[in-house]
């Protein structure tokens, strides 16, 4: 989902504080950030989320640029935030939420194209666990942010040229382990 | 990371993709002579739209986090002080501008009190009275604007104006009060450097005092002419006082010149 041209005008009122464009913005950006932090084994996604946003909202007035650039910017802090969160974690004892995150989600339409969908997702999400980081963050952002290579490099501190080789790399991995499953759905 | 098996073939497989192609993958669509990459492509889609659900159980409790957050941020810099700012900088501007009158006006005024004692300091006679009241309201005595309470605060001229009013004696005292009127202006400065009236009476005593009263009647008839033409030259009386004290010197000559008369008769 995007913004089209009505991005500056929401911006412009929700650096004026305005409810409905924040509301706008969070709508429409949240579900993909919400996806990625928890596909990137966050423990708590949906307060990572709503820190995220936070954090948004405070540094909104320093922010320049397109609906892109926000976006890679909302993604940056999200990212950011899932790092800080596995630092956390990692000092203390961690629960499995796996599960938990696709209960969560809840049913969406025809419930037997939605069982499908979840076992292909489950599937992916299995499959990431033997990627390295640096593939699973690459593949997460592009699917997730819908960042381009330049961006996810600008934002990863890598060369463009080496992002492009860590996506190949990781679908490849994917693909591999898809395969090893031998699931076919 | 072991290339080995089939990975390696996958390997192949993906580098012999264009970016085009691994950009739909990304997206959940099959590339065009890539039908073994679809179910990569729809596992991706499917884990896009799974793990992105679920926001509607949470967007209020965030949604009210993030109203009262924006609504900090908003009162701190922001568009709106921006805002704020630019109608006070107009209030500030209309503020500065009042100020710089009132500063104008005040230092108008400093250095108008200030010329106006100056003046009155280098003995220059001051218009009217009203400045002179409006220092003595402030209880400051401007120097050189008369000394004594009968006479303070008048001009020169109505001083001259009084002394021809209340002068009750003709002749030498006459001029003599009328110039010292005009001459008062010039506090501490005597212009008079000698007494006329002496003059005459020490004149008067050489001849035959006995005679005084009698040639004093005849010169008070000829005073009384002088006084009509004292009445015609009555409005330069301020700029003739001297001259009137000359007038009157002179009459007590003429007087004194009629007494030799009348002993010879």
């Amino acid at each position: 989902m995007t913004f089209g041209e009505s991005f500056e005008l929401i911006l412009s009122a929700a650096l004026l504080g305005r409810e409905w464009a924040w509301e706008e913005i969070y709508r429409t950006l949240a579900p993909s950030v919400l996806g990625y932090l928890r596909t990137r084994g966050a423990e708590d996604p949906e307060d990572l989320l709503g820190e995220t946003f936070l954090q948004v909202v405070r540094d909104l007035p320093g922010f320049e640029g397109t609906e892109k650039d926000f976006r890679a910017w909302l993604f940056t802090i999200a990212h950011h935030r899932s790092l800080d969160a596995v630092r956390r974690s990692e000092r203390r004892p961690s629960i499995p939420v796996e599960n938990a995150t696709l209960e969560f989600a809840g049913p969406v339409g025809d419930a037997e194209d939605d069982a499908i969908q979840r076992a292909r997702a489950a599937e992916i999400e299995e499959a990431l666990t033997g990627v390295s980081d640096d593939q699973r963050d690459v593949l997460l952002l592009r699917l997730f942010g819908e960042l381009t290579i330049d961006e996810i490099a600008r934002m990863l501190g890598k060369r463009p040229g080496a992002v492009k080789a860590l996506q190949r790399r990781g679908l490849a991995a994917l693909r591999k382990e898809i395969s090893k499953k031998g699931v076919t759905l | 990371m072991s290339f080995s098996g089939a990975y390696e073939d996958d390997m192949g497989r993906f580098r012999n993709l264009s970016e085009a192609d691994i950009d739909r993958i990304m997206a959940g669509r099959v590339p065009a002579d890539g039908d073994e990459f679809s179910e990569l492509a729809a596992g991706l889609a499917a884990l896009k739209a799974v793990e992105s659900r679920g926001t509607d159980q949470i967007a209020t409790r965030h949604l009210a986090e993030i109203a009262e957050a924006s609504g900090v941020v908003v009162r701190t810099p922001s568009l709106e002080a921006e805002v704020v700012r630019g109608a006070t900088t107009r209030w500030r501007k209309a503020l500065q501008l009042t100020r710089s009158f009132v500063a104008k006006l005040g230092i108008a005024t400093a250095a108008l009190a200030l010329s106006t004692a100056g003046l009155a300091a280098a003995g220059v006679d001051l218009p009217g009275t009203a400045a002179e009241k409006a220092f003595d309201k402030v209880g400051i005595h401007l120097p050189n604007q008369g000394g004594d309470d009968a006479t303070h605060g008048k001009s020169a001229a109505e001083r001259v104006h009084a002394a021809q009013d209340a002068a009750s004696e003709k002749g030498c005292e006459f001029g003599q009060g009328v110039s010292e009127a005009a001459s008062a202006n010039n506090n501490g400065k005597s212009t008079k450097e000698k007494d006329p009236c002496e003059d005459r009476n020490a004149e008067g005593t050489d001849d035959d005092t006995g005679t005084l009263e009698d040639d004093h009647g005849q010169a008070g008839d000829d005073h009384g002419q002088a006084g009509d033409d004292h009445g015609q030259a009555g409005d330069d009386h301020g700029q003739a006082g001297d001259d009137h004290g000359q007038a009157g010197d002179d009459h007590g000559q003429a007087g004194d010149n009629e007494d030799e008369t009348s002993a010879d008769l």
